[in-house]
């Protein structure tokens, strides 16, 4: 009797939809890393938009009096030497950060995306002619590029945005690239063919979509690596002109006063630092989740 | 015959490769009537696949049709533009490949992937392709299909892959089917029941099939004529039961020499010498000769063409009859 009636119950116990993302969310769920890295990233996002808001001062207030004083109720990540609140600029900073690496990653990506896709689906010299590009751009110190970039055009947060969004699209291209080269020959892409779908409906619903999981791992990557390179240009005095705070900006000026004044370094390098590895802990946790033979 | 639905005529494919050209399919000619069909059996790289993938226009990389012509009801397939063929291809003409594994998108629910082609090809509003969607899921087997509808490929076995490739093919209710090795990638039992499916369709809607096959057991259980390819050239060609009765070519009895059939333990295997041959150049003998135990001096010397030993029983020998009678 109860075993009779056991496999029923089961089946009826249990008819959840499963969708694509919902079975990625539960792969995902399961690193615990990846979670916290969600968290902050959430945090860091919600901070970037309400941040200026919520900011005691403002990041150009300076209170001279209380210069180079360390952590107190008043400012709780203390000053730097000419006032500014620490506290305040972190959130500024925030802000900036965010559009950088949003905007230059996504300059990078749609470079990439489409001069990978044209490569990979047309071939021959159009695929040549793209891989000597990425060649090139790999060949090439990215850094110095971007230095160049900068000096010509300016310290402004749009140079600086399209500096680094320019110069980093060749993994994205040679990523995409190979990933389309790989189905275009495949089975699913000829019995498409086979079934009267026309070259723009197969890169559409089959190409894209299949490329998508990788990019978006490839993208989760990528911004990490936009923000170090945007701070990397602080430390060489090209990054964000002064006073618009940045990462990079009080980083390099608190290495000066490291032993004097250690709190200048701590807080917002400390920060970044998580920043970046929420960043590859999520970038992670995607490549997971995002693989159809993830399992359940 | 007059009126078949797809003829094909003395059709070259070559594939250029760097250093040389490989001549693939060499002069073969066939038809299919409506509601034939019409078994292509070969060994492996003899050119069967890739003598119907011509055809459709569906070579890859390298290949290329140097001669020959393919009507599909008087249409000449091999001059039409890209977008004329892809409006034929899935509509009139529906195809189902090797490989249920990788033929699917992984990223489309199979519900939406058998609508696509109605929509593509205007075959049916949005909500006549969803019902016949769900229509077709019923009719080759799979349950539940409302809510298998909204199911993506990996969460179905190989076999229910392979139908809803076949939904995915007749969708449009094409006039021919072209099935390439269709239960190559299954395992026996839903070969059968693959087969079953595809013969209940074709007797349903009166369509032509013609079924790719390296099994001889499929090609002779399933089709009403068979044709035999080797080295790109047509062997021979017969309807079922002559050709069941009278083989006339040594290589259609070699091949029927090595099949396995289950209670036949003591009959010894005998399997064909040798192996096919990469075809760098177009055959000027028999092609077969070297693996052929009814050679003659006449064999290494001669292309034998393709001729008439009976109704419609086509063999390209020098020594049918001789081979005919001795199998006999």
């Amino acid at each position: 009797m109860a075993v009779a009636s056991m496999p029923t119950s089961s089946a009826t116990a249990s008819p959840r939809r499963r969708s694509q993302l919902g079975m990625a969310w539960r792969r995902y769920r399961r690193n615990w890393l990846a979670v916290a890295g969600l968290v902050w990233v959430i945090l860091f996002l919600i901070i970037g938009i309400i941040g200026p808001w919520i900011a005691p001062y403002s990041y150009q207030a300076t209170d001279f009096l209380n210069a180079n004083q360390g952590p107190t109720w008043q400012h709780i990540f203390g000053t730097d030497n000419l006032g500014h609140d620490m506290f305040s600029e972190i959130l500024w900073s925030v802000q900036n950060a965010l559009e950088i690496a949003f905007g230059a990653t996504l300059i990078s990506f749609v470079v990439g995306v489409i001069l990978g896709l044209w490569a990979g689906l047309k071939g021959g010299a159009a695929d040549m002619f793209v891989m000597r590009l990425v060649d090139f751009m790999f060949a090439f110190p990215t850094f110095f590029m971007d230095l160049i970039l900068v000096t010509k055009f300016g310290r402004g947060m749009g140079p600086i945005l399209f500096a680094i969004g320019i110069t980093g699209w060749a993994g994205y291209a040679r990523l995409i690239r190979s990933l389309v080269l790989g189905m275009r020959n495949g089975e699913m892409v000829e019995a498409a063919t086979a079934l009267g779908a026309t070259q723009w409906h197969i890169m559409r619903r089959y190409l894209f979509p299949n490329v998508m999981n990788s990019m978006l791992v490839a993208l989760a990557f990528g911004i990490p690596g936009d923000l170090t390179v945007m701070a990397g240009l602080s430390v060489v005095g090209m990054g964000l002109r002064p006073p618009l705070p940045s990462f990079g900006n009080m980083i390099a000026a608190a290495g000066g006063n490291m032993l004097g004044y250690p709190w200048l370094m701590y807080f917002p390098a400390g920060i970044f630092a998580i920043t970046l590895l929420a960043f590859l802990f999520v970038a992670d946790g995607l490549q997971e989740a995002l693989n159809p033979k993830g399992g359940f | 015959m007059a009126d078949a639905l797809l003829t094909v005529e003395n059709l070259h494919t070559e594939f250029t490769r760097q250093e040389d050209v490989i001549y693939a399919v060499n002069g073969v000619s066939f038809s299919v009537a409506p509601g034939e069909t019409l078994g292509i059996v070969g060994e492996s790289g003899s050119g069967k696949s890739v003598s119907v993938l011509s055809v459709l226009g569906l070579l890859r990389g390298s290949g290329k049709v140097t001669q020959g012509s393919a009507k599909f009801e008087g249409t000449e397939l091999l001059k039409l533009k890209r977008r004329q063929l892809e409006d034929i291809r899935g509509r009139d003409i529906g195809v189902i490949f090797q490989d249920p594994m990788t033929s699917l998108n992984p990223t489309m629910r199979i519900g939406d992937q058998i609508m696509e082609g109605m929509l593509t090809h205007h075959y049916a509003s949005r909500k006549a392709a969803y019902n016949r969607t769900i229509d077709l899921l019923t009719e080759v087997g799979i349950p539940e299909p409302t809510s298998r509808f909204r199911n993506y490929p990996f969460e179905f076995s190989g076999g229910m892959r392979q139908r809803v490739m076949i939904a995915m093919a007749i969708a449009c209710e094409p006039q021919l089917l072209i099935a390439d090795e269709p239960t190559t990638a299954l395992d026996v039992t839903v070969q059968m029941q693959v087969l079953a499916l595809l013969q209940k369709l074709r007797q349903k809607s009166r369509m032509s099939v013609v079924i790719i096959t390296h099994d001889f057991g499929v090609a002779t259980n399933f089709c009403d004529r068979i044709m035999v390819m080797y080295a790109g050239k047509v062997m021979e060609s017969a309807p079922l039961e002559e050709f069941l009765k009278r083989p006339a070519h040594p290589y259609t009895i070699g091949l029927k020499a090595s099949i396995i059939e289950v209670g036949q333990s003591n009959r010894v295997l005998q399997p064909i010498p040798g192996t096919t041959q990469q075809l760098t150049e177009p055959p000027r003998a028999c092609p077969f000769v070297d693996r052929c135990a009814f050679a003659q001096d006449a064999c290494h010397e001669e292309l034998p063409e393709l001729r008439s030993i009976g109704s419609d029983h086509l063999v390209a020998c020098l020594r049918a009859e001789e081979v005919m009678s001795h199998a006999g």
